[in-house]
């Protein structure tokens, strides 16, 4: 009985993982580099890389806003930080339902026009809920994708009685054996990662994924319930008396007293212009793992303190710190470049299952593969490769699509599509080999170049302190190197790499368990 | 690419767990949701997170053992009784205890 549930846990595993398989690489690979997503914005808007942000002149930024929105219900203004060294600011327009937006140079409050695009932003909308699609339906898929990955990786788990022998294991050159290695061993390294960032995603949109229980208890009054569970403030009405918005620098001043020298990076100013004007301050997302920093609002007509909010209730506060160790906005450099790497391992953990997948099935095959295994080879290189192709072409595109273009933004992401559908047919009429390696290669050679490609552009900056901001641009080109360099290993890998293990299956057959009974289900008791 | 052609029964006992994994698992969930959110005494939007968190630990474990259960029916059978009886404790505590 024992065998037949570790068994009936491997079937599950093959399939519940190749089933989104290809889902889940694109949410993996686009919601690791999402960890970086300020420094790729950063990177992406070459209009900000000389913005300096060691003095922020807040009566230049108020005046500038006063200007622009005079009559928004409220601006938010988000203040430099060392991984986003400029102000972003937010507002609804009169009557609009989106908001708007407008980036300022902190030393001068100056607003820099910039050359529309999406930035890290565009990684992250789709690491959650896609592209070119409902939003609604895109998260839902995505959450079926997570539930199926929670699914895949605890079935992989009770697959694996042997889980840390496996994850010493590592037998090289051996075919399917080494893919089968790689795969344990990608997923075994960082599995604490896998199972936390699988099940805080789907708590992310529990209100989406799990809402009964709110709607059991509230009805179709969900607004009632995400009060209770975030108290927010409710900003009076306009008194309709008009009053300039005073001097934030004095807020904030007050408001780093109050926390002891925790800086202020956020920046609510509910009715500009109006006398029922309230200012509401933030500190960084970073100063908790929860992220619901604490909030201080002033009246601003008077200066004087109105409430101090921010902690949750114990449940509600627990959700957060799932949601935020999901997110990771607390972590600093080192802890930030382990979240990469570990999704970087899971990245991997899902192309290796997928590559499994498939070699699994072309020695079983033989010389004549069906037309399914055909269609998940061409799938498999067109999801794994081409997006990486996809992605650093969306990244060359920033640097080549003049400014001036209209919708220039929106042509980056074309170009994202198009190569990615480019790699799609690629893989159609090349071998599986020539594909894999042609399509690493080329992927290979766009992120390598990114140096050459600020140079010729005219964005290359050296790093010119040694604070974090001054190595943003730099440490972005070194890791497009490096990502550039692996994946040229990895092709130069498969191009030589020879497939030996029919001869060696040959020689040692008693070595090798018959695999046919792993994606059999037993349904028959054993005697 | 079969090297072996599965028999339609096979094909049929392995769709019906597959439903009852994923329609079932999601059911037992949502009614352990749901009966959390109503039975747990903390403040009301505290116990419907109380509840909502851990149902996806339920689905994930409803999900493995269907497929370990030695038949489709037992699956089944597996899945829904207690979601039966989540779902009318439930709605004793709710609405249909003041019946």
């Amino acid at each position: 009985m024992k065998q037949g549930f570790r068994q009936s846990q491997a079937w599950l595993h093959t399939w519940s993982g190749v089933v989104l398989g290809w889902l889940l690489f694109a949410i993996f690979i686009t919601g690791t580099v999402s960890y970086f997503q300020d420094e790729i914005t950063h990177w992406m808007h070459p209009e900000r890389h000389l913005a300096d942000a060691r003095s922020v002149d807040l009566d230049a930024l108020t005046a500038a806003l006063t200007e622009r929105a005079p009559n928004a219900p409220s601006w938010q203004i988000g203040l430099p930080s060392a991984r986003d060294p400029v102000i972003t600011t937010y507002w609804r327009g009169e009557g609009a339902r989106r908001f708007e937006h407008a980036v300022f140079d902190p030393a001068t409050g100056r607003e820099l026009v910039e050359r529309p695009s999406e930035g890290g932003n565009f990684f992250y909308r789709f690491h959650f809920q896609l592209w070119h699609m409902d939003v609604l339906t895109a998260r839902y898929l995505i959450g079926i994708a997570t539930m199926f990955m929670f699914v895949a990786l605890i079935s992989g788990i009770i697959t694996h009685k042997k889980i840390f022998k496996d994850f010493f294991t590592f037998r090289p050159s051996k075919g399917q054996r080494s893919w089968l290695d790689g795969h344990n061993a990608t997923a075994v390294l960082a599995l604490p990662f896998h199972l936390m960032i699988t099940f805080t995603g789907l708590v992310i949109f529990l209100w989406m994924y799990m809402p009964w229980g709110m709607v059991a208890q509230y009805g179709d009054d969900r607004m009632a319930f995400f009060a209770q569970v975030f108290p927010r403030l409710e900003a009076p009405p306009r008194a309709d008396t008009p009053m300039p918005v005073p001097s934030l620098q004095a807020f904030v001043d007050k408001a780093q007293v109050r926390w002891g020298g925790e800086p202020v990076e956020s920046i609510t100013v509910h009715n500009p212009g109006d006398r029922n004007a309230r200012i509401e301050l933030g500190t960084g997302r970073d100063s908790r793992v929860s992220g619901d920093a604490p909030h201080l609002i002033y009246d601003a007509a008077n200066g004087e303190l109105l409430e101090e909010y921010g902690e949750l209730r114990p449940v509600a506060f627990f959700s957060r710190v799932l949601v935020g160790l999901h997110l990771g906005h607390f972590a600093d450099p080192l802890l930030r470049w382990l979240y990469f790497l570990s999704g970087i391992g899971g990245t991997i953990m899902v192309a290796s299952g997928l590559v499994l997948w498939v070699v699994k099935r072309t020695a079983q095959a033989g010389e004549k593969p069906g037309y399914g295994l055909r269609l998940v080879r061409v799938l498999n290189v067109g999801a794994v490769a081409g997006l990486v192709i996809a992605m650093a072409s969306f990244l060359w595109a920033n640097r080549l699509i003049p400014g001036a273009l209209p919708n220039r933004d929106e042509w980056e992401i074309h170009v994202f599509f198009a190569a990615w559908g480019a790699a799609l047919l690629h893989s159609i009429f090349r071998t599986h080999r020539q594909a894999w390696v042609e399509q690493f290669a080329l992927a290979a050679l766009l992120l390598t170049a990114i140096p050459l490609l600020d140079l010729a552009t005219g964005n290359f900056h050296l790093p010119t302190g040694g604070r974090y901001s001054d190595w943003i641009l730099t440490g972005f080109q070194l890791t497009s190197v490096a990502t550039g360099a692996a994946l040229f290993w990895l092709s130069w890998k498969i191009a030589k790499h020879q497939p030996r293990q029919r001869p060696e299956r040959a020689a040692r057959p008693q070595k090798l368990p018959p695999q046919d009974d792993e994606h059999r289900l037993d349904l028959e008791p054993s005697p | 690419m079969k090297t072996k052609t599965l028999s339609w029964r096979y094909r049929g006992a392995v769709l019906s767990r597959a439903l009852a994994a994923i329609f079932g698992g999601y059911a037992l969930a949502a009614a352990f949701a749901v009966c959390m959110a109503r039975a747990l005494p903390l403040e009301r939007s505290e116990a419907v997170l109380a509840g909502a968190i851990p149902s996806f630990l339920v689905y994930c474990a409803a999900v493995v053992w269907v497929f370990a259960t030695r038949t489709a029916f037992r699956a089944w059978v597996g899945v829904l009784v207690p979601t039966f009886v989540l779902a009318a404790i439930a709605w004793l505590l709710g609405a249909g205890g003041n019946l």
